[in-house]
């Protein structure tokens, strides 16, 4: 299946004509790093560092829209690209390590989501939120380092 | 001394071969660099929108603009020194590179934009309404924001032009 992708002539004009690849690679990183740098002030307030305003929930509430739309450039871009050189992708550890964080970064966010999100009303304007809130920060901050981190190697692998 | 032959010169020295043959330095170096873009398109994000009035219209000005500025500057130096890093690295990949030099340029007229924008609103009662930049402030916040894409789109094809 995953050659098919490969000689699909989607994942070929990817491959040959020469400014697509580059293209998606900079909507890729441009996708990225602003999922990482709007997910980081959430994060930073889950761990007790102050954001431009005290309430938590509001904060996510105005952020996330941003994050989810950066995320689904990320994934559409991040697809595109998987299809040119699917074949050498999934024999690639780095990528492989990549998928599986993703993975974890959105079990996080779900376990919070579930969890001390549903309390926030009776910690939002609390400068230090609870330690399960701030384990969500932490985690997520982690694991969407790591993301950036094998990103990277996969190029280098 | 010609550009080639510093080039040559940087290439030689024991850093330089150092930084480049040390298996995880240059990829190390360049996800630090694109960790540093992240925090400084999240800084710039949020205070363009505020500037041109999209988001967080409740807070004032000012708190968004003192949170956050601080913020660009120390990921500034971070790029700096990660940049100054893959330089020194690799002193034939990017001094010769016109789109390198294409970069650095919207580089210095992003951050003096955004310097430019910003330092006003950092006194709590300045007063944009009969200021220049208070009517221009919405323009020039998306304008700032496009020269953040444009400077991330460089980065990119550095690696492939020359």
């Amino acid at each position: 299946m995953l050659q098919e992708i490969y000689d699909s002539s989607l994942a070929t004009s990817i491959r040959e004509v020469g400014v697509l690849f580059p293209a998606l690679e900079s909507l890729h990183v441009i996708a990225l790093t602003l999922v990482v740098g709007t997910i980081a002030v959430v994060d930073l307030r889950l761990l007790g560092v102050a954001s431009h305003r005290r309430s938590a929930n509001r904060l996510i509430q105005e952020l996330l829209p941003f994050t989810w739309g950066a995320f689904a450039l990320a994934a559409v871009t991040g697809s595109l690209l998987f299809t040119s050189k699917s074949v050498d992708y999934v024999a690639n550890p780095a990528f492989l390590a990549k998928l599986a964080v993703l993975f974890l970064a959105g079990l996080n966010m779900a376990i919070f989501h579930f969890g001390a999100y549903r309390r926030i009303a009776s910690w939002d304007l609390a400068a230090t939120p609870p330690p399960a809130a701030r384990a969500a920060g932490l985690f997520s901050l982690l694991l969407w380092t790591a993301t950036v981190v094998l990103g990277r190697w996969i190029g280098f692998l | 001394m010609s550009l080639n032959n510093l080039i040559e010169w940087i290439y030689q020295t024991p850093l330089s071969n150092a930084i480049r043959e040390t298996a995880w330095v240059v990829p190390a170096v360049q996800s630090l660099h694109i960790l540093a873009i992240a925090v400084v398109l999240g800084a710039a994000l949020i205070s363009d929108l505020r500037l041109a009035r999209l988001f967080a219209v409740d807070e004032p000005v000012h708190t968004i603009v003192r949170r956050y500025l601080p913020w660009s500057c120390v990921s500034l130096a971070v790029l700096l020194l990660t940049g100054l890093t893959m330089c020194v690295g690799e002193p034939d990949r990017v001094l010769v590179n016109q789109i390198f030099w294409m970069r650095m340029g919207l580089v210095v007229g992003v951050f003096a934009l955004t310097l430019g924008l910003r330092r006003p609103f950092l006194d709590p009662g300045f007063r944009p309404a009969s200021a220049w930049r208070g009517r221009h402030a919405k323009g020039l916040a998306w304008l700032s924001l496009l020269m953040w894409a444009a400077v991330v789109v460089c980065g990119r094809w550095i690696a492939y032009g020359i």
